[in-house]
């Protein structure tokens, strides 16, 4: 959302609560990551009835304040996940959310390699740090049911759609690997505008691509359990 | 002299757009044929769609734009997934 999108959504979300115990929201809040648009962001999704966990997206970085970003929509009650965890109580069963933005790489047979040139390493150790901040907050969760959130996609599946010669730069197999890891029923993410909605990890993860442009809505609804 | 690269023209937009802060869009389609530049794909609001359409003008040169993108319809849902 920009500035100037304030109170375009909210009519969307208003009865949000009657449908679902928790809302997620997989990044790129903002269009260009200023104090002023999470702002914007944090009234529009405040005092929902529910708790609002998300990530921060590549666009909520654009102006290198993702700090403040993350401040800001937490001053306003949502619940902002970088490397971390947070497990709700709902509907009589405990849900653990594990987020991190996570970063590009590709999926196997077609990664970037940790070789070469500084900035080429650079790249691919940022992908291998925004895994390990997944893995960080999975471990630290103890819950009935876990979902890990992210902006990158960690599966090819739900980039269908995207030119493949763009899959290095919206999502990295290391956070599947991560996933596959631990006991996640759930995978949500977002960034790639062009994909498509289902996907599963190599060990038969659910992967649910929520970037609005695919889910055709506002948000989509998914039953674990007895949560929404 | 040859005639300039269409292509260049689409990454050149296709530029402007990511990185112009009035737009910000990234992965819109841009075609060009002949005189024609053409914007598709989908895009949160209307003055999204029309902030794209001034961002394009700006950088088409001589080239007519056709602001085709379209714009997301932001409902809720009306069935829920089971997932176990």
């Amino acid at each position: 959302m920009g500035v100037q999108d304030a109170g375009a959504c909210r009519a969307a979300y208003e009865d949000i609560a009657d449908h679902a115990d928790v809302l997620l929201l997989a990044g790129d809040l903002t269009r260009l990551g200023t104090v002023e648009e999470a702002t914007t962001v944090g009234e529009e999704f405040r005092d929902l009835g529910l708790p609002v966990v998300a990530v921060l997206g590549n666009h909520d970085h654009q102006s290198d304040h993702p700090d403040e970003v993350a401040s800001v929509l937490a001053d306003r009650g949502m619940t902002v996940l970088e490397g971390s965890g947070v497990v709700l109580e709902l509907a009589g069963q405990t849900l653990g959310i594990a987020g991190a933005k996570g970063f590009g790489g590709g999926f196997v047979g077609r990664s970037a390699s940790n070789f070469g040139e500084p900035e080429m390493k650079a790249f691919v150790g940022t992908a291998i740090r925004a895994a390990d901040a997944l893995r960080v907050g999975i471990e630290g969760l103890a819950a009935d049911h876990k979902v890990a959130l992210t902006h990158y996609s960690p599966v090819a599946d739900t980039l269908a759609g995207e030119p493949p010669e763009i899959y290095a730069f919206l999502g990295s197999y290391l956070l599947a690997q991560v996933i596959d890891e631990h006991e996640v029923d759930l995978a949500v993410h977002g960034h790639a505008h062009h994909g498509t909605e289902h996907g599963r990890t190599d060990g038969g993860v659910p992967v649910r691509n929520v970037a609005r442009p695919v889910i055709g809505r506002a948000y989509a609804l998914y039953h674990l359990g007895s949560v929404s | 002299m040859p005639e300039h690269p269409k292509e260049h023209d689409v990454a050149a937009l296709q530029e402007a757009l990511a990185e112009d802060p009035e737009t910000a869009e990234l992965g819109l389609e841009v075609v060009v044929r002949g005189e024609d530049l053409y914007l598709t794909g989908l895009v949160a609001s209307l003055a999204r769609k029309e902030a794209v359409g001034r961002v394009a003008v700006r950088h088409a040169g001589h080239l007519r734009v056709h602001n085709d993108l379209r714009v997301e319809d932001p409902g809720a849902p009306r069935d829920a997934e089971e997932l176990s």
